[in-house]
């Protein structure tokens, strides 16, 4: 009886914690104060329900260092640091550099050092001692209108996942950032509603703010080009029970960005890479001018439960360039292998030719995959033969040729009486 | 007005009809055919471009130069040719290696 008890219990439990996180599941998760860890239970629980392994180490402890030895202890960080606490600017950017993935928040007393690492991420935070105010969307019963509520987020499917169709108003309080409006690599998750300005909270205004209205960005990201990805809240608060209410949509808003932050959605990769001529398998290194080429790639995208999904999307695009690109084709989908494929003949110039499959989407890993291929001209016996245009000057000549046959037979045998001179 | 052209060129058609031998008459067709060959080529190649021209050049020259080896051939075999020492034979035999020597050179660059 004990022993099957005994291995049902363990069958049990390996079926519960069968999602996998992709870098791992050891995450460190630095707090100023070890023990306000209760107050964000909700947001942990989340991960800690998806198979992440928290850590907690305290901001500025010496043994909050992720790196031991040369290797990394943690796959992925969450920084909760407000209120002046510092942390090792380079450690983390050299963790972000080797692709690991970091959720930082901070709130109107951040430090210099924070600010450091903003910057290092292209997010320019506001001065210390800043709030984000707002005297027309705030929460009722707030007197100094710096818990405000906003509606502003960005609209890329990958990054707010499910929040997508709930969609109800986050509430905020804390510091706001500028970030860069066009750039490829940040993203401005959630901006501030447009009758907002970031001041101090007790002194009068006698000068424009800094930031105004929807150019306050509450949190942004980073992706950078080694697949880590950043994610910056002005607010601490923003991730704790008490702002976790039901009315607010800080619940599902909070762990929908934070998976993509940990790379549970938009995660990307190629495997199956192959162009060859179109009627055979064989992959060759160089190609003729005016080839036929097919040309296949199978896409996956990572999912926390299923692992490794066939990825779906109608714009992937192949192009062949030298210096420009001379085809672009937008690849065909097979949505349930995830394979992506296309036919086209090469152009009729000889030279070095690249296969480029560049795919930027928002809020998805870049895949940048160059291969050069040479495109080599007809060798000499490779061109046609008899050139149609030319087929009248083909005749004429055998014609001329025929002609004289004839008129040589025609003129020796001809019997003529008349002809009066006499041969020598 | 184009009655005595009409009756000026119907002279000059007898005056040949009468004067020439049937060898000469053969000669003549061959050199008619040559030349609208020549002419069709050149007309071709004014509408259609100029794409082989390597072709159009070997075409051409074939009909022209079939045109002044047949001319040669009439002039020595002309009964009222009173200067040429040439005799019927020889005049031909040079025709026919010209003539040879013509169309390798034709066929070769004609691609």
């Amino acid at each position: 009886m004990k022993p099957i008890l005994f291995w049902i219990f363990v069958l049990t439990l390996s079926t519960v914690s069968s999602s996998k996180p992709l870098f791992g599941p050891k995450t460190a998760v630095l707090l100023g104060n070890i023990d306000d860890k209760h107050k964000y239970s909700q947001f942990f629980d989340s991960f800690t329900s998806k198979g992440y392994d928290l850590n907690f180490l305290r901001a500025s402890n010496q043994d909050a260092t992720l790196k031991k030895f040369g290797e990394y202890l943690y796959d992925q960080a969450i920084l909760f640091v407000g209120k002046s606490e510092e942390i090792n600017v380079v450690d983390i950017l050299d963790f972000i550099d080797s692709g690991r993935s970091v959720i930082v928040a901070t709130s109107s007393g951040l430090s210099d050092s924070v600010r450091e690492l903003a910057i290092g991420c292209s997010i320019e935070f506001d001065e210390q001692g800043m709030s984000v105010v707002d005297h027309f969307n705030f929460k009722s019963g707030d007197k100094e209108h710096t818990s405000i509520i906003t509606n502003n987020f960005c609209d890329i499917p990958s990054v707010i996942g499910d929040f997508e169709q709930d969609k109800k108003g986050v509430l905020f309080k804390g510091i706001g950032m500028k970030v860069q409006k066009n750039s490829p690599l940040n993203y401005r998750i959630l901006n501030a509603p447009s009758t907002s300005y970031s001041s101090f909270v007790d002194e009068k205004i006698t000068k424009k703010p800094f930031l105004i209205g929807n150019e306050i960005t509450l949190v942004a990201a980073l992706q950078t080009r080694g697949d880590a990805r950043v994610l910056f809240s002005g607010s601490i608060d923003m991730f704790s029970n008490d702002f976790f209410d039901s009315k607010y949509g800080n619940s599902l808003f909070c762990q929908e960005i934070a998976s993509w932050a940990f790379n549970e959605r938009g995660f990307l990769r190629l495997r199956d890479y192959t162009h060859h001529k179109a009627n055979s398998m064989v992959k060759q290194d160089y190609y003729r001018i005016k080839d036929d080429i097919e040309f296949s790639v199978t896409i996956e995208e990572y999912d926390i439960v299923k692992g490794w999904v066939p990825y779906v999307a109608n714009d992937v695009q192949i192009e062949y360039v030298m210096l420009s690109p001379y085809i672009r084709k937008t690849l065909f989908n097979y949505p349930k292998t995830g394979k992506f494929s296309t036919r086209f003949t090469l152009p009729d110039k000889h030279g070095t030719f690249k296969f480029r499959l560049h795919y930027h989407k928002r809020g998805y890993r870049f895949i940048e995959k160059v291969e050069e291929i040479p495109l080599k001209p007809f060798w000499h016996n490779e061109y046609e033969r008899f050139i149609p245009v030319a087929y009248p000057y083909y005749l004429s000549a055998i014609l001329m040729l025929v002609g004289f046959f004839l008129f040589s037979i025609i003129f020796l045998y001809n019997e003529d009486k008349n002809n009066t001179r006499k041969d020598k | 007005m184009t009655e005595n052209s009409f009756k000026v060129f119907k002279r000059i058609f007898d005056g040949y009809k009468n004067s020439a031998t049937q060898s000469l008459k053969i000669i003549d067709c061959f050199l008619l055919f040559q030349f609208l060959t020549g002419i069709f080529q050149f007309v071709y190649v004014f509408l259609v471009g100029k794409f082989p021209f390597n072709s159009f050049l070997a075409g051409f020259i074939s009909t022209v130069g079939s045109f002044v080896l047949t001319i040669n051939l009439r002039t020595l075999v002309d009964p009222e040719n009173k200067e040429t020492k040439v005799s019927i034979k020889r005049a031909f035999v040079d025709f026919l290696i010209c003539n040879v020597i013509l169309h390798l050179a034709v066929f070769n660059y004609i691609g």
